[in-house]
């Protein structure tokens, strides 16, 4: 993992749009650029691991400053679901890739993923702060406090929206352990991050049924950035109507995890992954 | 810090974890930040159940845990466990990768809401050398809604320690959705000053309120609700007690359709 903060290339930037946030005196600005310098710092940065949007689904990231005596600069970065750059389309802003702005004390914003596209496009997105605003030239990756969740709604004719709200957590978790139930048609997604930008991680899973033997074992590597993302059931067999523990981990640097648990009726909530030693 | 004796028990299998009901009159008890854990939120009844699943987080030891009940005016509280029966507290242990899940009833006509508080132990806790531990055990319980004709809806809430004296929360109450909060206060002994400030976006409030809430008493609102200048608006609403008092919360977003989802507190150090 490495240790040194990113300094934004201005010379990178293709496209800045500057509108400002739905009924919000947040003016966002979003960047189009093809080839960003992802620096990741478990101290510093943040990861929602699961970003959607089209197909029916949308994303909405809540961001709030948490520091009552200074305005944070944020910016919040797009990425596929292969590590690459992913252009969204923004609410107010157009198709960016990164999405930035300042928060004075006790300000939040909201930023909504349009969600119109025929198409999903899936993956997960970064929240980094800075000492002076993101597109500034030497801009300084900071710890500044800033909280949230991401909101992920899907939207179908006909029926209620479901949403299921995900936390913005840091990323230095390299064991985690997620119950999971797929008895009575209930079914467990799973979704494993990689945010190394350089390093690829070999993953560990087991599955434990509820007396503690195990159902199966796995492994498999994510190269930097990539993430997985599959249905329990699906992808082992041996776990079809069965509930229990799922133990994740990484001999690499960190890992982001998020569970889904998914109702025979198509409702979905989150299901957090929960840290051990 | 006592430890409470079983009057009652029922043994109740769940797996390979052995789950044990307890009634008893008048329980002690005693929260520690350290060792215990709190859900903000469970009900029962009128359409609603809340489901438990409680893994070892130990790599190589045995938990002996406690999951006890209370309403949101702190009393000891029953919830019926489907296939076991009511009872205010239960036992049980999980051995390393073990986990077990049970789930409240959900088949009264009237809705039973509280909170509930877990602990773990050294030994079983009925064991009068029985001391408090602060093994890692994980919880996530989930709020179900089922009504007929229309899909379940859930919600999960993470188990979380109880030492918090301020967080925020984010709320939407905008094109018809509504935040709900829970307050809780754990402590079964001293009453939280709670203090609470609405911000919208733009970060100047629009509202502030202070309210005592009782030892281990909790209040539940719909934000639009109590708080009318939030009507339509989105934003943060600040909570933090003026007495050093530890809280427990949680937030509810409900949409116009009727399904609903968790939102958990941002903590905010001091």
């Amino acid at each position: 993992m490495p240790k040194h903060f990113l300094v934004l290339p201005l010379c990178l930037l293709l496209s800045v749009a500057a509108l400002p946030a739905a009924d919000s005196g947040v003016v966002l600005q979003g960047v189009v650029n093809p080839n960003p310098n992802i620096v990741v710092n478990p101290v510093t940065d943040r990861i929602v691991a699961q970003v959607v949007d089209g197909g029916s689904w949308q994303t909405s990231f809540f961001l709030t400053n948490l520091d009552p005596s200074k305005t944070i600069n944020w910016a919040l970065d797009f990425r596929t679901d292969g590590g690459g750059v992913a252009s969204l389309p923004v609410v107010g802003v157009g198709s960016v890739t990164r999405v930035f702005a300042a928060l004075p004390p006790n300000w939040s914003v909201v930023v909504d993923t349009v969600g119109a596209a025929a198409t999903l496009a899936q993956g997960w997105a970064l929240v980094t702060t800075y000492d002076r605003p993101a597109n500034m030239d030497g801009a300084v990756v900071t710890n500044d406090k800033i909280g949230g969740n991401a909101i992920f709604r899907q939207r179908i004719a006909g029926r209620p929206d479901f949403e299921a709200v995900v936390p913005i957590s840091p990323i230095n978790e390299t064991k985690v352990v997620l119950p999971f139930d797929n008895r009575d048609n209930f079914s467990t997604g799973i979704a494993v991050l990689n945010p190394d930008p350089t390093n690829s991680e070999v993953v560990q899973v087991t599955a434990y049924s509820t007396d503690g033997q195990i159902v199966r074992q796995d492994s498999f590597s994510l190269p930097p950035g990539n993430k997985t993302v599959f249905s329990m059931p699906d992808r082992y067999a041996e776990a079809r109507g069965r509930n229990g523990r799922l133990n994740i981990s990484t001999t690499g640097t960190s890992l982001s995890v998020l569970g889904l648990r998914f109702n025979p009726g198509g409702a979905f909530t989150s299901s957090h992954a929960l840290s051990t030693p | 810090m006592k430890i409470r004796a079983l009057t009652i028990s029922i043994l109740l299998a769940f797996s390979a974890a052995v789950l044990t009901a307890a009634e008893s009159g008048s329980p002690q008890i005693v929260v520690n930040p350290l060792t215990d854990r709190v859900i903000p939120q469970v009900v029962d009844g009128a359409s609603w159940s809340t489901g438990f699943a409680l893994v070892n987080l130990e790599i190589s030891k045995t938990i002996y845990w406690t999951l006890e009940f209370f309403s949101d005016k702190g009393a000891v509280d029953a919830f019926n466990i489907a296939g076991s029966g009511a009872g205010a507290k239960f036992q049980g242990f999980l051995d390393p990768n073990n986990s077990t899940f049970f789930e409240t009833a959900g088949t009264g006509d009237v809705l039973n809401q509280g909170w509930a508080l877990i602990r773990t132990y050294d030994r079983a806790f009925t064991d009068p050398a029985a001391t408090l531990t602060n093994d890692r055990i994980g919880a996530i319980a989930t709020l179900r809604q089922r009504i007929a004709s229309r899909p379940d809806f859930e919600a999960a809430v993470s188990l979380s320690p109880i030492n918090e004296t301020r967080f925020i929360l984010p709320f939407s109450n905008q094109n018809g959705f509504s935040t709900g909060l829970a307050v809780l206060n754990p402590d079964p002994n001293n009453r939280a000053a709670v203090e609470v400030l609405i911000y919208p976006r733009t970060g100047t409030f629009i509202r502030q309120d202070s309210f005592l809430l009782e030892p281990g008493s909790k209040l539940v609102f719909s934000l639009p609700d109590r708080y009318n200048e939030s009507r339509g608006l989105a934003g943060s609403i600040h909570v933090r007690t003026t007495n050093g008092a530890a809280l427990s919360a949680l937030g509810l977003r409900f949409n116009p359709g009727g399904a609903f989802t968790s939102t958990p507190p941002l903590s905010v150090a001091p």
